[in-house]
């Protein structure tokens, strides 16, 4: 018995030890936790700019002196320079009145807060033009008011209520309507239910025989979705292509750091909701797609797929066509 | 009946390991891990080959020589005191050999049911199977200590 008891507790000491150890797939974690910590993202490194004449970076752009705003709150103006020339398309940036004459104006910081819409966007999945002769006021000139009421009265019959809408905007010429992160489907038409608007990291779960042999073999796959709705008269559409994609984690803050209305919270000289809505302003849909499967550490835009690991798997049969995207979902404008 | 105890420990043990190591090259196949398959593949190992390759060893290396038995068989009439004292001594151990393996027989498929639960219970929940792989590491460290003892009972002795 005496013999008994004393192996038993040799076993307990050493069962302690290994327990207390790393094992290879917690070693594993830890250093991919530790890798996904470094970088917070799998992004590319931003693309260089198309048009180096006007723009040797994004970051210092004197084509555009609006181009790196912290938008949405009056809050954030003292971090804005202003132009000279109100919705100039070609100015170089002026320097601030506080500044002395022979100094170069001081390099923008693009966001203080990486969680904010910002204008350059990050670069989408897909771009696609919206009719504007949809978005139009047919009595008279139309004003951004207008043209973000329309906007938000055709994300409604997607399903996108107010409260799934995020407002940011720049000082007087640009805003963008963002639809919170949804759970789709690979061909754009959105999850039902409270299951569509689970921006967590969780799994879906089988419901069937079917569903159970697929997971089991292949792996849940979980696609997230955004829209981005632009009006701008600075872009066209090859533009939104020069920044990087951006990551799952920034995504899912951008409705909760946006504003519930355009102009919401905005200071008396910046009445962006009073904007018209001129010849020269274009609106855009922008689709950002994320993808999470257990391969991948986090969800991931799935335009930055590892092919090297195949991961670009995992994009095969998902529609980027933003068009297709905004049918799947009923959204309407101009109705 | 040592050897009985051993071949069948050292199949629960096999098919515990086999069902979910065919199921991870499946999943290799189907492209569910990825660059992490061997994450996966070497959490099964880690947990279940040390003590498969303990046993074939025993096994291999470890003839036992089967006691005579056959005064189990005799009635009490035909034996004399000293026989009777032999056949209670074996009657005993046997009895005391069975109890032991039951216990590492429950304790090894409880084990192994756990290990296997990380891969066939992934679809219905929430979790990515590297997460429950490191959370099952919780409960399977309460069966460690005991199951060594118990399976070190049967390839410890020769």
């Amino acid at each position: 018995m005496g013999k008994i008891l004393f192996t038993f507790l040799i076993m307990l000491i050493i069962g302690g030890a290994t327990g207390c150890s790393d094992n290879s797939l917690q070693t594993a974690n830890t250093a991919a936790n530790r890798a996904s910590a470094a970088n917070s993202s799998q992004q590319p490194p931003p693309s260089p700019i198309a048009t180096p004449t006007t723009q040797p970076n994004v970051l210092n752009s004197t084509k555009d002196s609006n181009d790196n705003r912290i938008v949405g709150t009056s809050s954030n103006s003292a971090s804005i320079e202003k132009s000279n020339k109100p919705n100039s398309k070609s100015t170089t940036a002026k320097p601030p009145l506080s500044a002395t004459p022979e100094s170069t104006p001081a390099p923008k910081t693009e966001q203080k807060d990486n969680a904010l819409f910002s204008f350059p966007p990050p670069k989408p999945i897909g771009v696609r033009e919206i009719d504007k002769s949809q978005l139009l006021n047919p009595e008279g000139a139309t004003t951004f008011s207008q043209v973000a009421k329309k906007l938000a009265a055709g994300l409604a019959k997607g399903g996108y209520q107010n409260e799934k809408l995020a407002y940011f905007w720049n000082e007087k010429d640009e805003f963008a309507i963002i639809t919170a992160i949804e759970r789709v489907k690979p061909d754009g038409a959105p999850l039902e239910g409270d299951e569509r608007w689970d921006a967590s990291i969780h799994q879906p779960k089988a419901h069937n025989f079917a569903e159970y042999a697929k997971y089991l073999i292949g792996g849940k796959k979980v696609y997230y979705r955004v829209f981005a709705f632009i009006v701008t008269s600075k872009r066209n559409e090859r533009d939104f292509f020069h920044n990087a994609s951006p990551d799952f984690t920034m995504a899912k803050h951008w409705l909760e750091k946006g504003k519930g209305a355009l102009g919401e919270g905005g200071d008396e000289t910046s009445m962006i909701e009073d904007v018209l809505f001129g010849d020269s302003y274009k609106c855009f849909a922008l689709l950002y797609l994320f993808v999470n499967h257990p391969r991948l550490d986090n969800p991931v835009s799935i335009d930055v797929l590892s092919e090297e690991k195949r991961d670009d798997e995992l994009s095969v049969g998902v529609k980027k066509d933003v068009g297709e995207q905004v049918k799947n979902t009923s959204i309407k404008f101009g109705e | 009946m040592l050897d009985v105890y051993r071949k069948r420990l050292l199949t629960i043990w096999c098919v515990g390991f086999l069902v979910p190591f065919l199921l991870i090259l499946l999943q290799y196949f189907g492209g569910k891990y990825g660059d992490k398959f061997g994450e996966a593949l070497g959490w099964l190992t880690a947990l279940t080959l040390s003590t498969i390759l303990l046993m074939f060893g025993v096994m291999v290396s470890n003839k036992t020589t089967p006691l005579d038995e056959t005064l189990l068989n005799l009635p009490d009439a035909q034996l004399d005191d000293q026989q009777k004292q032999v056949k209670a001594a074996l009657a005993a151990k046997n009895s005391h050999e069975k109890f032991v393996f039951q216990m590492a027989a429950a304790a090894s498929v409880i084990y192994l049911l756990i290990i296997n639960l990380a891969f066939f219970a992934e679809p219905v929940v929430s979790y990515k199977p590297q997460e429950l792989m490191r959370d099952s590491k919780v409960w399977l460290a309460l069966f460690d200590s005991f199951l060594s003892l118990l399976i070190g009972y049967f390839f410890g002795k020769s």
